[in-house]
């Protein structure tokens, strides 16, 4: 990990309980600009609800902080925080299934578009259409950079799985995000649509330094594209460092084993 | 998913995203146009054209419910009551003030989208089906004070509209004011079909969809359920308004709780797509003078099916026939119609 670059994200102190199950106690680490952050951690170690904390769709404890471009997150409204270019990869299938990959992906800009209800009702004579014309271009882009081309006008509900992650990526990526959450991007996929994501995930790293926070169970995965990895473990942190000094912690791998014991 | 015929591939995004794609596809519009303003008029008699208008009233009005229930996907059952208020607030303005309706109409259609919103405004912040509890009391609620409105509404005894005048000219027959309400629902479609293609109606659909993610990507989830219903009842108060100028008079018995249903049938049955609210309505219209001629003929044959039992009749009809498509075709009739179209279209080279 390069120590010199700044800090883009800093979260101290988080905790989050609901009723009385404690998803997160105290969790704190940085996430550095351009960097990959893996956090990784058994099923229910609190990994969703972190990322969660940072859209603000949990509400963390007050006496926490998330600190993002000098603004503090906890508090904030969840589409707000999309206002500060946030995008989220959601675990499962989170997509529009009404609508087809190419209004999937054009909702992504949706912040980006500035016009209102009247202009859209007079398209042709409004800045609406203008604008939207300028935006299609960068859709169509990252249509053919995540090669879905073949489905641009297909209904998103209708798609396969590793289809439909793929589309949620694409709208992500359609907010021209500067830091991208990713929930188990690859989760459920086969070995070739892994890879695949797996690659447009470092493209999109090298080409945009788009900070990135991944949450993956694949540790294979997480070791190649990782540049930094936070290991929970029942809501607190148990690790934090590079791919090679995670690999051999022996409080991770002592939870790892002790996870599979079970 | 949507195929265009072999041939044609868009050159342009401006072309991608046109509301009419194909030449065929302008043929058959401008075929269409030409047939109801141009040809129908002259061959219709005033039976028919009456039939057209109530359409095109309807079509307006459906368009409004499609925007909060099929497209934004919150349920209300308070449409019919929405288009008692536009009726209501423009005939008042029009008898009470001597208004002209081009003043009256979008003062009363303005009226009814902000009662709507101050209405639907509690229920929005949530989930569920809040917004349908609500929006049936506030039925009631309206039809109560219309009811009770003494001399400002006149209560049972209906309230009287003026006519439409631009200048010396009155639309006072059914052919005039077919033009007329022709008019109105063809520019409902168009700006609507407009809206549906901009941040606008994508972040509808979004929150009909998916509110979660809708909220993470930005969307003000709430913001958008108000604008879409605001839309909707000024839709049905557009819808009102015309009806009740149309007939000069209008009673609260023409805005029942049955009516906001059928409205919703409509739909169920056209599907959730601007094509689909128009379809829906036709096909309801159509099935309705069905029944209408249809019934006094069973009751000739089946003298137990006659007199009241018509009516009795009628509603088992439309209900099974709502069954019917709930369970055959989910998706509605324009869902229908697009698979037989693309079959032929892309006949006999389907790639
Ligand atoms: N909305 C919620 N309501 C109640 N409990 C919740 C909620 N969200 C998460 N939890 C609880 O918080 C804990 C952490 O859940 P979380 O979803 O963050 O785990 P995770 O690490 O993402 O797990 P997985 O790998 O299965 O996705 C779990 O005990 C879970 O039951
Ligand atoms: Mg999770």
């Amino acid at each position: 990990m390069d120590e010199k670059k700044a800090v883009a994200v800093k979260v101290s102190d988080i905790s989050l309980s609901f009723g009385g199950v404690r998803a997160l106690s105290d969790v704190s680490f940085d996430v550095h600009e351009g960097e990959i952050l893996a956090i990784i951690g058994p099923n229910g170690a609190g990994k969703t609800s972190m990322l969660n904390c940072i859209n603000g769709f949990y509400h963390a404890d007050r006496k926490g902080s998330i600190v993002y471009k000098d603004r503090e997150l906890i508090g904030m409204k969840t589409y707000d925080i999309a206002k500060l270019s946030v995008a989220r990869v959601f675990q499962g299938i989170q997509t529009y299934g009404g609508m087809t990959t190419l209004d999937n992906l054009m909702t992504g800009m949706h912040l980006t578009l500035d016009y209102g209800v009247l202009a859209s009702f007079f398209y042709f004579w409004s800045k609406a259409k203008k604008q939207e014309m300028e935006k299609r271009r960068k859709i169509e882009d990252i249509i053919d950079f995540l090669e879905i081309k073949h489905i641009r006008k297909a209904y998103v509900g209708e798609l396969a799985y590793g289809l439909r992650k793929r589309v949620d990526f694409g709208r992500a990526l359609a907010m021209e995000p500067d830091l991208l959450l990713l929930d188990e991007p690859m989760a459920g996929m086969n070995l070739e649509e892994k890879e695949d994501m797996a690659r447009f995930i470092l493209d999109v790293s090298e080409e945009k330094q788009t900070t990135m926070v991944l949450v993956e169970h694949d540790m294979g995965v997480v070791m190649d594209i990782a540049d930094h990895i936070v290991v929970l473990d029942f809501g607190k942190k148990i690790a934090d460092g590079t791919p090679e000094q995670i690999s051999k912690d022996p409080v991770v791998i002592a939870a790892y084993l002790g996870e599979e014991g079970n | 998913m949507y195929k265009k015929p072999c041939g044609v591939f868009d050159e342009t995004y401006e072309q991608d995203s046109a509301l009419v794609r194909t030449g065929y596809r302008w043929l058959m519009l401008v075929l269409l146009l030409a047939c109801l303003f141009g040809v129908l008029p002259l061959f219709a008699g005033n039976y028919f054209m009456d039939a057209m208008i109530n359409i095109a009233i309807m079509v307006i009005a459906a368009l409004g419910l499609q925007i909060i229930i099929g497209f934004t996907g919150q349920v209300s059952l308070g449409h019919a009551a929405f288009m008692a208020v536009g009726a209501y607030t423009s005939a008042m303005l029009s008898t009470h003030l001597g208004m002209s309706f081009w003043i009256a109409m979008p003062l009363a259609a303005l009226f009814a989208g902000l009662l709507g919103i101050l209405i639907a405004m509690p229920a929005l912040r949530i989930r569920g089906f809040y917004v349908a509890v609500t929006t049936l009391a506030a039925h009631y609620i309206i039809m109560w004070l219309i009811l009770h409105g003494g001399n400002l509404t006149k209560g049972v005894s209906g309230m009287t509209a003026g006519e439409i005048r631009i200048g010396s000219f009155a639309f006072d027959n059914e052919l005039k004011f077919y033009y007329l309400a022709m008019l109105f629902a063809a520019t409902a479609v168009f700006l609507t079909s407009n809206m549906m293609r901009t941040k606008i109606g994508r972040a509808m659909i979004a929150v009909r969809d998916n509110d979660l993610a809708a909220e993470f990507m930005g969307i003000n989830v709430f913001k958008t359920k108000v604008t879409a219903f605001f839309l909707s009842s000024l839709y049905a108060g557009v819808a009102g308004s015309l009806l009740a100028h149309y007939q000069g008079i209008i009673t609260v018995d023409q805005f029942t709780l049955m009516d906001s249903i059928w409205m919703l049938a409509m739909l169920i049955i056209g599907g959730a797509t601007i094509t689909g609210a128009i379809m829906g309505v036709v096909f309801l219209k159509i099935l309705q003078q069905v029944v209408l001629f249809g019934a006094p003929m069973i009751g000739h044959v089946f003298p137990i099916f006659a007199g009241s039992a018509v009516a009795a009749f009628m509603q088992i009809f439309f209900g099974a026939v709502i069954i019917l498509f709930l369970i055959f075709e989910p998706r509605g009739l324009f869902h229908r119609w697009q698979i037989t179209l693309s079959t032929f279209r892309l006949w006999p080279f389907p790639y």
